[in-house]
């Protein structure tokens, strides 16, 4: 049996840049938390939570290091909740989420099927001017994305993971791309949000797959929300999907959910 | 002004606290570093200025890229000595550069408040299960104190992960001394 990973929820709220940016660390802390609270709220209180994730590329490390600031965080955050965070990673940077599937599919291989509350937070508390443009990625962009998941165990699993060397890392992931792809024909694939040019460099190897929507021009390089919001803009059917993300130092994931029938979906714009 | 950090340790694990100290009975070489955060607007600069600790005066015996290439062999020998272990390490970013392969495979986690997901596998896996939470101090801005803790389960591979962590690491020009857990490195797990 193949293991299944079906969204049974899926949100994105885009921020504005310098979100939550206030005069004191533990006052931005509380005021991010609580918005990222108010997402979770808004989407998991019809499931039964058993595993509740934050993922991030730009989180301050204050706010993952058991310090103050990061437990002002955490208590605000399961205040609005209505429940704590189990854990949180910003090591493995905008393909976090696929990781975080990963050690989730494990447990559910001991324990059985599990309902996973992830969010994929980028918002940089102190507003370093370096997270709004890079020649890297392009323009950026802010924003929770919140996802439930039900995360059914299985021999085979519809994710692949890899880190490759930063320089080489879109041309490698773009042939595990168009591998995961072929082996699913006629699934749609939701790439990241990327300038033009890599963009074109990516999809020239899906060989005609179906395509999410580009959010580039509107939403930027949304870190590791990307892939999620690809799907949002297209008022997505339930069914198949894969979703695919890169991060800087070359980890990147891909995986294939299926969006249930009556999935909660909603794309939502601060700014 | 960030204060000390202290994070959660699993429950219904064994656990050890150490201290790293510099290990100068051979000079390693290595080339000079610092990572400096883009800074562009004097608003980049106000800003940093809240990351920075006032008062850690722990020594940075590890940069970035020599902590993790560390962490990483302190994982492989981890791999060889317990086969099929699972390890949580609760680690700091940023990583300044791509991780060592070894610390993203499946075996591995790493993220804030792993206690929960050790204690887990504690209690389902058959397999050994080592936590390590570390305050090395790797940059000035990083209000760490150069202290290791560890958790593990079963009891009978405590000795195994002691033998493994606890001893001179003289390519890393660094040693980790066993100590009495300090006053407050830790908060009771929830």
């Amino acid at each position: 049996m193949t293991a299944r990973l079906e969204l049974r929820a899926l949100t994105y709220r885009r921020l504005p840049p310098g979100s939550c940016r206030a005069a004191g660390l533990d006052e931005a802390a509380r005021a991010l938390g609580a918005l990222i609270g108010r997402e979770a709220a808004a989407v998991a209180s019809d499931h039964a939570i058993d595993d509740y994730v934050v993922s991030s590329t730009i989180l301050s490390a204050l706010l993952m290091d058991g310090s103050p600031c990061s437990r002002a965080l955490r208590d605000e955050l399961a205040r609005h909740a209505g429940r704590a965070v189990d854990w949180l990673t910003h090591a493995y940077e905008c393909a976090g989420w696929g990781y975080v599937m990963r050690h989730v599919l494990h447990k559910a291989q001991v324990s059985g099927p599990r309902t996973l509350l992830l969010q994929i937070v980028d918002v940089d508390i102190h507003d370093f001017t370096y997270w709004y443009a890079n020649p890297q990625w392009g323009e950026s962009g802010f924003g929770i994305s919140t996802l439930v998941l039900r995360v059914e165990p299985g021999e085979a699993w519809p994710l692949a993971l890899g880190a490759e060397a930063p320089a080489s890392a879109m041309v490698q992931m773009g042939r595990a791309l168009r591998e995961f792809s072929l082996a699913r024909r006629g699934v749609p694939v939701a790439v990241p949000f990327f300038r033009e040019a890599s963009r074109k460099l990516l999809l020239k190897r899906l060989d005609g797959a179906p395509v999410h929507a580009d959010g580039y021009a509107r939403f930027g390089h949304s870190f590791g929300s990307d892939p999620w919001i690809s799907v949002l803009l297209g008022a997505p059917a339930p069914g198949k999907t894969i979703v695919n993300s890169l991060a800087l130092y070359g980890y990147f994931s891909i995986a294939e959910v299926e969006i249930a029938r009556g999935a909660h979906l909603q794309l939502s714009a601060d700014a | 002004m960030p204060e000390a950090m202290t994070s959660a340790m699993p429950s219904a694990m064994t656990h050890r606290h150490y201290r790293v100290a510099r290990h100068a009975a051979q000079p390693v070489l290595r080339p000079a570093s610092a990572f400096n955060f883009p800074l562009v607007t004097p608003r980049d600069y106000a800003a940093i200025t809240d990351l920075l600790p006032v008062g850690a005066d722990a020594p940075v015996l590890l940069d970035h890229a020599q902590y993790f290439e560390w962490l990483a062999r302190v994982v492989g020998e981890l791999r060889a000595q317990l086969p099929g272990a699972r390890i949580f390490l609760e680690l700091r970013m940023p990583s300044v550069g791509s991780l060592p392969e070894g610390l993203l495979r499946a075996d591995v986690l790493m993220g804030a408040e792993l206690a929960a997901e050790a204690a887990f596998w504690a209690a389902h896996g058959a397999a050994p299960v080592v936590w390590i939470g570390d305050r090395i101090r790797r940059e000035l801005d990083h209000a760490a104190d150069n202290t290791l803790a560890i958790a593990v389960a079963p009891p009978a591979a405590v000795a195994t992960v002691e033998a493994v962590v606890a001893r001179p690491w003289p390519a890393h020009a660094i040693t980790i001394v066993s100590t009495a857990p300090s006053p407050s490195p830790t908060r009771p797990t929830p």
